[in-house]
């Protein structure tokens, strides 16, 4: 009787993707400081402190302790600060880390009711608020310290994303293959390295394949863009090269794309979202105003999918108009059944 | 006295704060999330609305009461248009401030067309005009504090006055940011609301029910005349919006099972041997209502008037989607008279017990 009165151990796996997603970013964060030194480090724990702490005391203020998540929080914080410049003042990450949990966090509860990528919603409006800023890249010069933007001896250097929108090519004088592989560009703090996040990108599909499968249709997709109209006239492998390697696009594909909360339980509706946020993300980057568009894909993708699904049934809750119905045949009824009397 | 008219009785606090027209029914959020980037164009948008809506809900409650729904929805865009185009061209010449394409937008702001729908068509000039300044009042103040936020965070300023924030968010300067000022204000005003209000739940759906428009098209796709269960509910829900707990004197004693085997064995019986087609009518019904009675009282209606309305109030009358104005009041008045029914045949089984209890007093007595 004591072994059936024992809890059984259920069948599912414990969700381990925020652990990995935080090892993963440790990963960059070793890499930003490699190449921009302590400011990088300090960038990061003050985005991931503010994160925290606000994830705290906001669910303290609304008596919901129990959707504090510091896990997340440190995920969401730290994520918001490596993708941004080395460059970026000190209160650059700390606003987009407070708008990512006071805007996209703390008012639907837990992170399992998240309608939006919180990540993406901060690095969203800061790119609204300040473009300059979040687009400028310092250039990578080992052992020099990084100028911050505005300073009289920051040099802005032109990302990858930025040749792209300005058609204009990688090649030997300007980065070579080798640049890009270990992320000596001019890019985003945590993401520069192609190899980096390749590795990153097969450890999040070996540890999680079937989440991988958004992300696998978003590479894909963003890929045959690349192929088929490539935006610079030195080849579509150069093309492909280029789209896959700039920006926040691979960080987007491991991270931000493959959400739990997405309520897609279905392997290929996921994978169509995946392509669905790839050709958006590749539109907006053609088309749109700033030369990055992840973040703005993945939020747009994720209001059409939360607008599509149906919300998760509250068993506890009951709609007030089936409740209001009710009372009113009951009340019918017993004033019928008074009459009758 | 229907739930309208206790609106308009109310405070104007009640009014304008807890039917609030942008934060609680949801209307005109666009002008305010547009228009409203700093405190002077929200100044600029309060009192071009209350302008629009004292004069829109003046003319529709002297006048244009007496046209059909259809032409009144025209006349209150002629009339905004009216009203806003003199404004915004005297306003362009006048202040610096960059009116841009979203005011004369204004004209047709749908506040105009629900409060004038909800308020002026069924109340003369006084309770119109008293709407009107509660939800332009409560639309103005909502208006204002989100432009002063907006601006503050935005642009650093507060009626343009530089306040030497270091940091502005250009964001918030933008629709997206009105539309966030306005979710957390409104998230705030639900909860002070509900502490004020002894945990009352203030109105958060843009009830169209009472719109007559709807209603039109619903007649003509409909072409029935009668009441529905869904009008009932609807009633219940426009009516009294607090829900309303059945006390325990209010519902109806339940029979012991012995007891109600009985009947049930009793219908069996009947619809075996064939009863008539009335006798099953009156067995669904009331197998329906819950209860379950003697046959002997189930054959007696207690008045053939009061019998009719109540079936009609109970559903067999054709289906009506969206409710009229009209229907409503006739809903309410034999409501009304079912309840007066229900009361003045209490009072007379009342007395025939009584009376039947006194003669059986006296037979026992005499025996």
């Amino acid at each position: 009787m004591r072994a059936l009165d024992k809890p059984k151990a259920s069948g599912k796996k414990k969700d381990t993707f925020i652990i990995d997603a935080l090892a993963m970013l440790a990963a960059m964060a070793v890499l930003a400081w490699y190449y921009y030194g302590e400011r990088a480090l300090r960038l990061i724990l003050f985005s991931a402190l503010t994160a925290l702490l606000l994830d705290w005391f906001g669910n303290s203020l609304l008596n919901n302790k129990q959707a504090a998540d510091p896990l997340y929080a440190l995920f969401t914080g730290a994520a918001i600060a490596l993708l941004l410049p080395a460059s970026s003042p000190y209160w650059l990450p700390v606003i987009g880390s407070s708008f990512a949990i006071i805007a996209a966090k703390l008012p639907f509860g837990g992170k399992d009711n998240l309608p939006f990528v919180p990540i993406a919603a901060g690095i969203a409006f800061l790119c609204i608020s300040f473009p300059q800023m979040v687009f400028s890249y310092p250039a990578v010069e080992q052992g020099a310290e990084v100028a911050v933007y505005g300073s009289p001896s920051f040099a802005p250097s032109a990302s990858i994303a930025e040749m792209l929108s300005k058609n204009n090519s990688i090649g030997v004088n300007v980065f070579g293959y080798l640049n890009i592989l270990t992320g000596a560009i001019p890019s985003p703090m945590g993401t520069g390295s192609l190899l980096l996040m390749s590795g990153i990108a097969l450890y999040m599909y070996l540890r999680n394949p079937k989440m991988f499968i958004s992300g696998a249709g978003f590479i894909a997709t963003c890929a045959i863009f690349a192929v088929l109209f490539p935006r610079v006239i030195t080849g579509r492998r150069i093309s492909l090269l280029m789209e896959l390697s700039s920006g926040m696009l691979l960080f987007a594909a491991i991270f931000l794309v493959p959400q739990k909360t997405l309520r897609l339980k279905n392997p290929t509706h996921r994978l169509l979202y995946g392509m669905a946020t790839g050709a958006v993300c590749m539109l907006l980057r053609y088309f749109g105003a700033y030369e990055e568009g992840v973040c703005f894909a993945v939020m747009l993708m994720n209001g059409v999918i939360a607008a599509m699904t149906s919300p998760r049934p509250v068993k506890s809750r009951k709609s007030p108009v089936l409740t209001e119905k009710k009372q009113t045949e009951d009340a019918v009824s017993s004033e019928r059944s008074v009459a009758y009397e | 006295m229907n739930n309208q008219d206790n609106n308009v009785k109310k405070g104007l606090f009640y009014r304008a704060f807890f039917r609030n027209p942008v934060l609680v029914e949801l209307v005109g959020i666009s002008s305010v999330a547009a228009i409203a980037v700093s405190a002077e164009t929200a100044i600029y948008l309060a009192i071009v609305t209350m302008v629009l809506l004292i004069v829109a809900e003046g003319i529709t409650s002297l006048i244009l009461k007496r046209l059909p729904a259809w032409i009144r929805i025209a006349v209150y865009v002629l009339i905004g248009t009216l009203v806003v185009t003199p404004f915004v061209v005297t306003m362009q010449k006048v202040s610096s401030t960059n009116l841009n394409l979203f005011l004369p937008l204004a004209a047709i702001n749908s506040i105009i067309v629900l409060h004038c729908e909800r308020a002026a068509v069924r109340h003369g000039l006084k309770g119109a005009l008293r709407d009107a300044f509660a939800a332009s009042f409560g639309y103005g103040v909502v208006a204002v504090v989100t432009g002063i936020i907006r601006e503050f965070l935005g642009a650093g300023t507060v009626f343009g006055i530089d306040t030497g924030a270091k940091i502005c968010l250009s964001g918030m300067l933008m629709p997206f940011g009105g539309f966030l000022v306005l979710g957390f204000l409104a998230a705030m005003l639900s909860n002070n609301l509900n502490k004020i209000y002894g945990g009352r739940k203030s109105e958060n759906a843009f009830d169209m029910s009472s719109v007559e428009t709807l209603s039109v098209f619903a007649l003509m796709l409909s072409n029935a005349k009668g009441i529905s269960r869904q009008f009932s509910s609807l009633k219940n829900r426009n009516g009294a919006r607090k829900p309303v707990k059945m006390k325990a004197k209010q519902k109806p004693e339940r029979i012991p099972d012995a007891a109600a085997a009985a009947p049930a064995a009793e219908t069996a019986k009947e619809e075996s041997s064939g009863g008539n087609a009335s006798n099953k009518n009156t067995e669904n019904e009331q197998s329906e209502s819950g209860r379950q009675t003697a046959p002997q009282e189930r054959t007696a209606p207690p008045n053939p008037a009061s019998y009719e309305r109540m079936s009609r109030y109970a559903g067999n009358a054709s289906t009506l989607p969206i409710v009229t104005t009209t229907a409503r009041a006739n809903y309410t008045s034999d409501f009304d008279e079912i309840l007066k029914d229900l009361s003045e045949f209490n009072s007379r089984k009342n007395q025939n017990k009584n009376d039947n209890n006194t003669q059986e007093t006296d037979k026992t007595g005499g025996e």
